[in-house]
């Protein structure tokens, strides 16, 4: 079954106010340079704070029930907006467990409401069902801010616990999602081997080491968001380019391992035990050493180039410089003394 | 129609008696794009654009969209009415909600979410609340400074 219809809400929800979640979340990601998942939605706060863009403000209060998570209210007078995080309910910041990360998906459902223009209107001049509508937009804005469709779809269903994990949601959190997209069956696909630290799925089965990072993959081999190194050479069945890649040369030698014209390395193969690579490798899947297409700097190194397939420059993060000036005493988190809550 | 609105723009600026970079320090678009704008060189602005110019030119946003050339419907939902609109192509670029008659949402304190499933109780209510003026009082406090 891909979906369960009895949770399935999106349909309550009108086709033109669906495109308006999309134009106003594609507005929302790129104002606040949102390139990066997971997305930690309380740093994203502090962001929208500093941005200045709104008047936002935020509070951590003590003192309520254990009704709500978190509240976001608009002061038409003063065109302010605020969010009440509710103390009680905050248990551990940064997040370790699937509890802690409701608080994660509930601002993300509160910048919904702010973002989707549902506090402009005053709540006494809604009905029922239309407040109902609003709840699920803003559902739909903070699933689709907090998991986009495009990683969801390619990430490595190891088990709901670490694809929740990996995107920093809840256990149910993800199971909605996936609901909403009518993909529950990912949940039940099978797990293919991926890099736990860069993402690469191009594994051989004898490998020990991962040919993108130069990792020891062996038992590190479960990770959940895949990045497809697609930056290769292509390379005949002896690990030997079609072309140099340095001057385009296309005539070679059957045999030869080196450019007649240019003189630079044609095979890509291990520099210390020669076992020969796949056109993207950098590092020997069996003992870890360079390549020498790596060597000769053909490609460029894992960090630099995932960035560049997930389409962000590595260095151009202006958030990065922010962050730092923002002070952690400025957010007043309650103690790591919650007892351990069992998903 | 596109140099008109670029001079309906700079009308506006002139009227607000605002500089190029004054109008784009508080809007936060950059002051070459608006220059552009003003003088023709680009098109119509985008929604996003229009968003952020409104009030520093001392405009609704409806009204620039509307000068802007952005197409209308209006949807009606009993208590209040969308405005959806659309470009020339007639893709929707956006919506904006707006009270029926002239309510008086001003005197109300707070416009609020909602928790489909549970109210809020009063003391909830009024600890919130209380945070607020807090925050507010705080926030006067440092503009009077």
């Amino acid at each position: 079954m891909k979906y369960n219809p009895r949770y399935y809400r999106l349909d309550i929800i009108p086709e033109h106010r669906l495109a308006i979640i999309d134009i106003r979340l594609k507005g929302f990601i790129d104002e606040y340079k949102i390139k990066k998942w997971p997305v930690d939605a309380v740093q994203l706060l502090k962001k929208i704070k500093k941005r200045r863009l709104i008047d936002l403000e935020y509070a951590f209060v003590p003192g309520c029930s254990t009704d709500f998570d978190a509240e976001a209210s608009y002061y038409p007078v003063l065109n302010y907006y605020y969010i009440a995080i509710n103390k009680n309910m905050v248990l551990r910041y940064p997040f370790r467990f699937s509890s802690d990360r409701r608080l994660n998906f509930t601002l993300a459902h509160e910048f919904g409401h702010i973002f989707l223009d549902h506090l402009i209107i005053p709540k006494e001049l809604k009905t029922s069902s239309q407040k109902q509508i609003e709840e699920e937009e803003a559902n739909e804005f903070a699933g689709r801010l907090l998991m986009p469709e495009r990683l969801i779809l390619t990430s490595n269903f190891v088990s709901q616990k670490e694809v929740a994990k990996s995107f920093n949601v809840s256990d149910q959190a993800l199971w909605k999602r996936l609901n909403h997209l009518k993909r529950l069956d990912l949940l039940k696909a099978p797990v293919v081997n991926v890099c736990e630290n860069c993402g690469n799925n191009q594994i051989s089965p004898a490998a020990e080491f991962c040919p993108i990072c130069g990792e020891w993959i062996v038992n590190k081999n479960k990770g959940v968001m895949v990045t497809y190194y697609n930056d290769g050479y292509e390379v005949n069945e002896r690990s030997k380019v079609l072309q140099c890649p340095v001057c385009e040369n296309e005539e070679m030698w059957d045999r030869g391992e080196f450019c007649r014209i240019c003189g630079k390395v044609l095979i890509n193969s291990c520099t210390y035990c020669e076992t020969l690579a796949a056109g993207n490798s950098r590092y020997c899947e069996l003992c870890g050493s360079e390549t020498t297409f790596y060597q000769a700097k053909y490609l460029s190194d894992w960090q630099t180039a995932k960035a560049r397939i997930e389409g962000r420059e590595a260095q151009e993060d202006e958030w990065a410089s922010l962050g730092a000036e923002i002070s952690w005493d400025e957010i007043d988190i309650p103690p790591d003394d919650a007892d351990e809550a069992p998903f | 129609m596109q140099p008109e609105f670029g001079k309906y723009l700079q009308q506006l600026r002139l009227d607000k008696g605002l500089s190029i970079r004054q109008l784009a320090n508080l809007s936060k678009v950059s002051h070459s794009y608006l220059s552009q704008v003003e003088n023709g060189v680009r098109g119509i602005p985008s929604p996003d654009v229009l968003k952020k110019l409104a009030r520093p030119l001392g405009i609704t946003y409806e009204e620039l969209m509307q000068a802007a050339g952005y197409i209308e419907e209006i949807i009606d939902h009993g208590g209040y009415a969308e405005v959806l609109y659309r470009d020339g192509a007639g893709n929707l670029v956006d919506s904006v909600q707006k009270t029926k008659e002239m309510q008086d949402i001003d005197s109300k304190w707070a416009n609020t979410a909602y928790r489909v499933a549970k109210e809020l109780s009063p003391a909830d209510r009024q600890q919130i609340d209380e945070y607020a003026r807090l925050i507010l009082e705080d926030r006067l406090k440092k503009n009077k400074k």
